[in-house]
């Protein structure tokens, strides 16, 4: 009856109260899923927002005479993409695979100029949006927006021996999306034929005595994940095991000592091939392939470097925070709470 | 001074009163912005479950979610062609064959950026909020590769809006083992099986350092919704095929 009648005495103050409270709760929401679904972009992921002049999309000046090689790649993609070169008033095309090179048949003098253009989708009709070379720190990316690193790619030329001309980092056609491109979809490189290529060397054996080279399996703690023994990084702190198999000889255990990265020197005939399989160990993932193979060439040392690093070690004290402030969801609730309580008491 | 206070009849049970209300209705507002994009995701899944259960029944169905898409001001932003969208494109094309989350069971369909580095609040919040999309965290496993692949929300650095953004992962809640799961990676899809559903502290990382190199899939998100208080993690293993 006591409720009834304060009930009664306060009706308007309450309604008031409620209408007020519906319509900011209404407006706060509505004005809130708006800015959200504002803030939510379309398919592609966009890294940077770049101008149509911050392409570089010049053709490439030769500079030395030679035929020339188109390498293509992006890591662990699938993507085939047709490729066109064209030098001077000539061009050719070709469907390129992943973690390919072409040899064209353009020869070229220094001061050419090579120009490429990917196609993607259906029929390869879809042109690729554009390259940019790639950073000083060996990134694809702009800005701050820099994360597929080329080391791997620059590693395999140098592999190669070849006289590189440019590495460009290109990017896919992000329509309807518009200039929000990012360079990091994959990776071209022009290049001259005749390099040290894979099979260069596997001849003359002489008779003679056989030259000796050598091998040593490296381990190193690849903190940056890129695949290459930086000047910061060194040992993992414990030993690891590799199959290693010279030749078509049965396999044996090599083991890398945890405080150097290093094992012992193998003393290999020259022109002799040798494959080197990672053990894995649990907590280490790796950033070099599990399988490599050398073939040994000289009488030098060969270094097989093996990289890994422990997942979740960039992780700082906790993990990602992506929820509101907590203090900002109670301290709501309580002012709430209070004010209720205020009211009541004070109406 | 007085005599104005008595004129406007001022006293002071009735300023606090006044205070009392204000207050209510700043709470109000607070909360229903901080909550504003939750309540968008609950709605966007209800009125697309209603969506479904009516193709699948032939009746139509009224729920949170088809009311929600009725009322004035949200039908423009849960509108039918979104709702539509949400049930099918979730279980056909995913948003990114690059990297993208395909979870067919809350509709979600989401491009992941790639290697966002998971300590450093202001990158991947200024990475998150450009993208509007989830993260995978540099320094874990990538899709195929032994160890955790670890994938966390939608977050946002807009000075009136710090950290709201989560929504994205917000139903990650209703996930249950056996739930499926596919994450596409440079165009090839890796299914995973929910098997696991917990709720850690912020500081407990013991799931993603010196763990096995098993293969999972690790989804996170803030809990309880609205805060940063704890961490939900869904853990969920290959698919065995």
């Amino acid at each position: 009856m006591r409720l009834y009648k304060w009930l009664r005495h306060h009706a308007w103050q309450l309604v008031l109260l409620a209408v007020l409270s519906v319509g900011v709760v209404w407006a706060g929401l509505y004005l809130s899923m708006r800015s959200y679904k504002l803030s939510q972009s379309g398919e592609e992921v966009m890294i940077a927002k770049v101008k149509a002049s911050d392409f570089t999309n010049d053709p490439v000046e030769m500079t030395e005479s030679g035929k020339v090689r188109v390498y293509y790649w992006m890591p662990g993609g699938v993507t085939d993409r047709n490729v066109k070169v064209k030098v001077g008033s000539k061009s050719d095309e070709k469907v390129m695979e992943m973690e390919t090179y072409w040899d064209t048949d353009f020869e070229v003098e220094s001061g050419d100029e090579v120009s490429l253009q990917f196609f993607e989708g259906k029929d390869y009709k879809t042109e690729a949006s554009g390259w940019v070379k790639p950073n000083d720190d060996d990134t694809c990316g702009l800005g701050k927006y820099r994360r597929q690193s080329i080391t791997k790619l620059e590693d395999i030329l140098e592999e190669h021996g070849e006289k590189v001309e440019q590495i460009m980092c290109w990017t896919d056609n992000e329509l309807p999306k518009g200039l929000t491109l990012d360079f990091n979809d994959f990776v071209a490189a022009v290049t001259y034929t005749g390099g040290d290529d894979d099979d260069g060397g596997d001849d003359d054996d002489g008779g003679e005595e056989a030259q000796k080279g050598s091998v040593v399996i490296r381990k190193f703690r690849d903190d940056n994940q890129n695949g290459m023994l930086d000047e910061d990084e060194g040992a993992t702190g414990q030993e690891f095991e590799f199959k290693v198999r010279i030749n078509s000889e049965p396999e044996f255990i090599y083991t890398t000592d945890s405080q150097t990265g290093i094992g012992e020197e193998l003393e290999v005939d020259v022109g002799s091939k040798v494959e080197v399989e990672e053990v894995e160990e649990p907590g280490w993932i790796r950033t070099s392939d599990q399988i490599q193979s050398r073939k040994i060439l000289d009488e030098t040392t060969y270094v097989v470097n093996f990289g890994n690093y422990r997942p979740g070690e960039s992780f700082g004290p906790q993990q990602p925070d992506t929820g509101a402030p907590t203090g900002l969801t109670a301290g709501a609730l309580l002012l709430l709470g209070l004010s209720i309580l205020l009211k009541v008491k004070y109406l | 001074m007085k005599q104005m206070k008595q004129k406007l009849g001022l006293t002071k049970n009735r300023l606090i009163g006044w205070l009392a209300s204000l207050g209510i209705l700043v709470s109000f507002a607070l909360l229903a912005w901080i909550y504003g994009p939750s309540v968008m995701v609950e709605a966007s899944y209800q009125a697309a479950k209603d969506k479904q259960n009516e193709q699948q029944s032939g009746q139509p169905t009224r729920g949170f979610g088809s009311l929600m898409t009725s009322m004035a001001g949200f039908n423009q932003l849960l509108d039918d062609k979104m709702i539509e969208e949400a049930v099918t494109v979730a279980q056909l094309e995913p948003a990114s064959k690059q990297f993208g989350l395909v979870i067919p069971k809350i509709f979600l369909n989401v491009s992941v950026i790639e290697n966002v580095n998971p300590d450093n609040k202001e990158v991947y919040q200024s990475i998150l909020k450009e993208g509007g999309s989830v993260a995978h965290a540099k320094g874990t496993a990538l899709p195929g590769e032994p160890g955790a692949v670890y994938i966390f929300g939608h977050s946002t650095d807009a000075s009136f809006n710090v950290s709201r953004y989560n929504a994205v992962f917000y139903l990650l809640r209703r996930l249950e083992p056996g739930d499926e799961i596919s994450v596409w990676y440079f165009f090839k899809e890796y299914k995973y099986v929910v098997t696991e559903k917990k709720t850690v502290d912020a500081d407990d990382i013991s799931d993603l350092v010196n763990v096995e190199n098993e293969q999972k899939l690790i989804l996170q998100t803030c809990w309880p919704p609205g805060t940063d208080w704890k961490r939900l993690l869904i853990i969920a293993k290959p698919l065995a095929v």
